[in-house]
């Protein structure tokens, strides 16, 4: 018998689900797409926070500064989406060369890098009175820095390139070697003895745990979806009128 | 260890100002770029 929360787990993913298939047939614009995901985005985080901050149990070994758990995780299954979108969009744009995959990946990095940085803050914030330590030189803190510094010069990069073809060009070899360490991120509380500690498995965690987590985890993924949605559109809007503006020069 | 409550809003805080400015950010730079279009 699933409870009310699963249920609520379930009608999310399914909307994701639905909603992204719908995109990649072309069934839905880009932006209808992000702003569905964004509208429901609001009621999930609020859901999320009242469940994470008042609901739910404090943990049994950390006490209340476990709460943190239920922005800091989110965050980073934000970043994965955003970078893992990034990533593809740039190995696109390598194969078929068409700008719109050069406008995801510019879109997802950005909008990565806001989770990332959220990510490393709050991690930060929960080190200190978990470890003593605002921040160490540990595998998975260490990797977690290096992600957020070679994508930040992805960016950092396409200011420097006018051309846009070799712009994007450029960018998409950027893109797809910072996103090499993403499974490297992943697996450091696994290969190195580490201070971070190891995935945890829901099965054994307390389900008044698992429900705020799960919601919260499902509001940033719709939240990343709708700001990558929004970045797309003005990548975009930008490259457009750009064209513009070269086209009127010429005819001069 | 029970307490932890300031560490908790400040992250929280953190969160919420970041993501409140990025979107803010990303409608008013939509929002130009459709105006730029239009002009």
């Amino acid at each position: 018998m699933l409870t009310i929360g699963s249920w609520i787990v379930l009608a999310l993913i399914g909307l994701v689900l639905i909603s992204l298939g719908l995109r990649l047939t072309r069934r839905l614009a880009p932006t209808r797409f992000g702003g569905l995901w964004g509208a429901v985005a609001l009621p999930t985080l609020a859901l999320g926070l009242y469940l994470g901050l008042l609901w739910a149990p404090a943990d049994i070994e950390m006490g209340n500064v476990q709460r943190l758990m239920y922005v800091h995780f989110p965050s980073w299954v934000g970043t994965g989406a955003a970078f893992l979108t990034a990533f593809l969009a740039s190995l696109l744009y390598l194969f078929r060369r068409k700008d719109a995959f050069d406008h995801w990946a510019l879109a997802g990095v950005e909008v990565g890098l806001v989770f990332n940085a959220i990510g490393i803050i709050t991690g930060a914030l929960w080190g200190r009175p978990t470890w003593g330590v605002y921040w160490t030189w540990d595998p998975r803190l260490t990797t977690t820095a290096i992600m957020f510094i070679t994508f930040a010069a992805y960016l950092s990069l396409r200011s420097f390139i006018d051309e846009p073809e070799r712009r994007a060009r450029f960018s998409a070899v950027v893109a797809i070697i910072a996103f090499i360490n993403l499974p490297i991120v992943y697996f450091s509380v696994r290969w190195w003895r580490t201070l971070h500690q190891p995935q945890s498995s829901p099965e054994t965690v307390d389900p008044q745990l698992v429900l705020p987590l799960r919601i919260m985890m499902l509001a940033f993924l719709l939240l990343c979806g709708w700001m990558i949605t929004q970045r797309y559109e003005i990548a975009r809007l930008r490259a457009e009128e750009d064209r513009r503006v070269l086209e009127l020069e010429l005819a001069r | 260890m029970t307490g932890g409550w300031p560490y908790i809003v400040a992250g929280y805080v953190v969160a919420a100002v970041v993501l409140t400015a990025y979107s803010l950010s990303l409608v008013a730079r939509l929002r130009k770029a459709r105006q730029a279009k239009t002009d």
